[in-house]
């Protein structure tokens, strides 16, 4: 597979991922640029043991958290900015939007774009691995053992965190139960 | 509804359940109204984040990813910095063995070492302590009985260390000419005992300091020849392997200076090479035992020898004469004003009895005797 190819394939994938984990278009773009940089010069060494879209999303989720970690080693990291939706500096750690109404049903304020910013900004609260297993899961639709692959994580630890994610954004969310 | 129950609503949402569990679980959901509103909740969640919209790539971003990659290459990543990941554990361990032998080097207490400078010509030798010192021989063959002079000096109070530095380097005067060179601690040391590897050494008597015995050449080769080999063993079997540094301050001296200058106890006093050479604790602690005054006497036995205590004990004008060919000089070093009170010849030694002050006059610490080569102790006048 060529360079070209490689990167026909996966950029989308990549920074759709990077999006998420990170939160604002820009800190994705640098997240995607690092990892696919990273994926290219090690591409050579891939020896094909998991599928090459486990692979890409294994040295995404690692890049993004080396960079979160040597962020709060610089003591810098201040959650997170919402340019990506338009709102928000990023210099406050709660998230900018607040649910309409707490008994307000999701499905119908997923058509709004208030609705993304606040899932979004729920996401931005888990912790790393949490929104990692969260974002691999909900969004790229990975299977628990390919997201256990990834991340290097058990089957049965990805499950019960997956739980513990989710019920930790019903909280955010304010969904009724 | 415990956890494992939610944690298993969680799992059957993904379809990640078992058939058994899939169907244990419909049944209970649909006998409990907790478990199915618990259901709805996931499947909100899950609906909601399942809903972000996907973004499109930024606009120019693989443009700016192609002048990135042609800026720093896409070369295959070495994914070390130093040392390759399998080396890891190898280099981890040799530095905490480094670290462990510094730390242990600094901090676990050594027998004191010694490097005796006067006296040998070539090597210089270490040495543990003035009761292990060994004998001696200088380049002229005279054979001297180290221990005579300071072996035992460990079990007093005073002079330790510096003693055996003092003994071992005694060849004040010129090479060749007979020399004998004792001293004892203030108060009173008693005389030291001979060394036991001196056995070819007439052995002092009980009390009586070491005596150097005049003998042929050949005689003192061949006691030179035993002594060192004795020598050799001592060391093999007190550990001893370092030898100290030639070209040591020291050797900037003058003759005879160089000894005075290391049993000079001031702590102003410049340090003689083998101080220099000591570390860490062995350093200190002679550090702490140079601090309290001694008093010592030289025998000297030309004239140059003599001059050249004077000027290391910064005494002003010129030492009295001596009339080398016939007689001796005894010289006291000590703080100032020191000075001899008398001088007794007896049977096994010279005692110098002194003063530690009241002497104005410097050529108070400068006594003729007669030649000899009996060792020299001092004493403090009554």
């Amino acid at each position: 597979m060529s360079e070209q190819q490689f990167l026909d394939e996966h950029s989308q994938l990549v920074f759709n991922v990077a999006l998420r984990l990170t939160g604002n278009r820009s800190d994705a773009e640098d997240l995607a640029q690092d990892a696919l940089i990273r994926a290219l010069r090690a591409l050579p060494k891939f020896r094909g043991d998991s599928k090459l879209s486990t692979w890409v999303y294994t040295i995404t989720v690692n890049t993004w958290k080396n960079r979160v970690r040597a962020e709060k080693s610089r003591g810098f990291w201040k959650t997170i900015s919402f340019g990506a939706f338009g709102g928000g500096d990023g210099s406050d750690d709660k998230p900018e939007f607040e649910p309409d109404g707490k008994d307000a049903p999701l499905d119908t304020d997923l058509e709004k774009e208030g609705t993304a910013k606040m899932v979004q900004a729920a996401l931005l609260q888990l912790d790393a691995d949490d929104r990692a297993i969260v974002v691999l899961r909900e969004i790229e639709e990975r299977s628990y053992g390919d997201i256990g692959e990834i991340l290097g994580l058990a089957e049965g630890t990805v499950k019960s965190r997956l739980f513990r994610a989710r019920a930790k954004l019903k909280l955010l969310l304010k969904v009724p139960s | 509804m415990n956890d494992i129950t939610r944690e298993k609503l969680s799992a059957y949402l993904d379809g990640a359940l078992s058939d058994m569990e899939r169907r244990s679980i419909e049944v209970e959901v649909s006998r409990s109204e907790e478990l199915r509103l618990e259901l709805e909740a996931l499947r909100a969640v899950s609906a909601a984040v399942k809903g972000l919209p996907k973004e499109e790539l930024p606009s120019g971003f693989r443009a700016r990813l192609d002048a990135r990659i042609a800026r720093e290459g896409a070369a295959p990543e070495r994914e070390y910095f130093i040392l390759p990941p399998a080396y890891r554990p190898l280099a981890f361990a040799l530095s905490t063995a480094v670290v462990a032998l510094v730390v242990w080097d600094r901090t676990v207490p050594r027998p004191d070492e010694i490097s005796p400078r006067a006296g040998w010509d070539g090597e210089t030798v270490a040495v543990k302590s003035a009761a292990d010192a060994p004998p001696s021989v200088d380049v002229s063959g005279r054979v001297s009985s180290l221990a005579g002079a300071g072996a035992k000096l460990g079990d007093e109070a005073a002079p330790k260390k510096e003693d055996a530095v003092a003994t071992l380097g005694k060849n004040l005067s010129a090479p060749g000419k007979p020399l004998e060179f004792a001293e004892s601690a203030v108060p009173s040391a008693p005389p030291p005992a001979a060394h036991e590897g001196n056995a070819a050494e007439p052995a002092p008597a009980p009390g009586a300091g070491g005596a150097f015995t005049a003998r042929s050449e050949e005689e003192r080769s061949a006691i030179n020849e035993r002594l060192y080999k004795g020598f050799e063993q001592e060391k093999k079997r007190m550990g001893i392997a370092r030898i100290a540094d030639k070209g040591s301050e020291a050797d900037d001296l003058p003759l005879g200076g160089r000894d005075l200058m290391a049993l000079q106890a001031s702590p102003a006093a410049p340090k003689v090479g083998a101080m220099s050479a000591l570390r860490g604790a062995s350093a200190r602690r002679m550090k702490a035992e140079r601090s309290a005054p001694v008093v010592k006497a030289l025998s000297l036995k030309s004239a140059e020898a003599l001059a050249a205590a004077w000027a290391a004990a910064a005494l002003p004008g010129e030492p009295p004469a001596i009339d080398f060919t016939k007689e001796m000089a005894l010289f006291l070093a000590g703080p100032s004003g020191c000075g001899i009170v008398e001088v007794q010849q007896r049977k096994k030694f010279i005692v110098v009895f002194y003063k530690e002050s009241g002497f104005d006059d410097p050529s108070a610490r400068v006594r003729a005797a007669a030649l000899s080569a009996k060792p020299v102790v001092v004493k403090p006048a009554e």
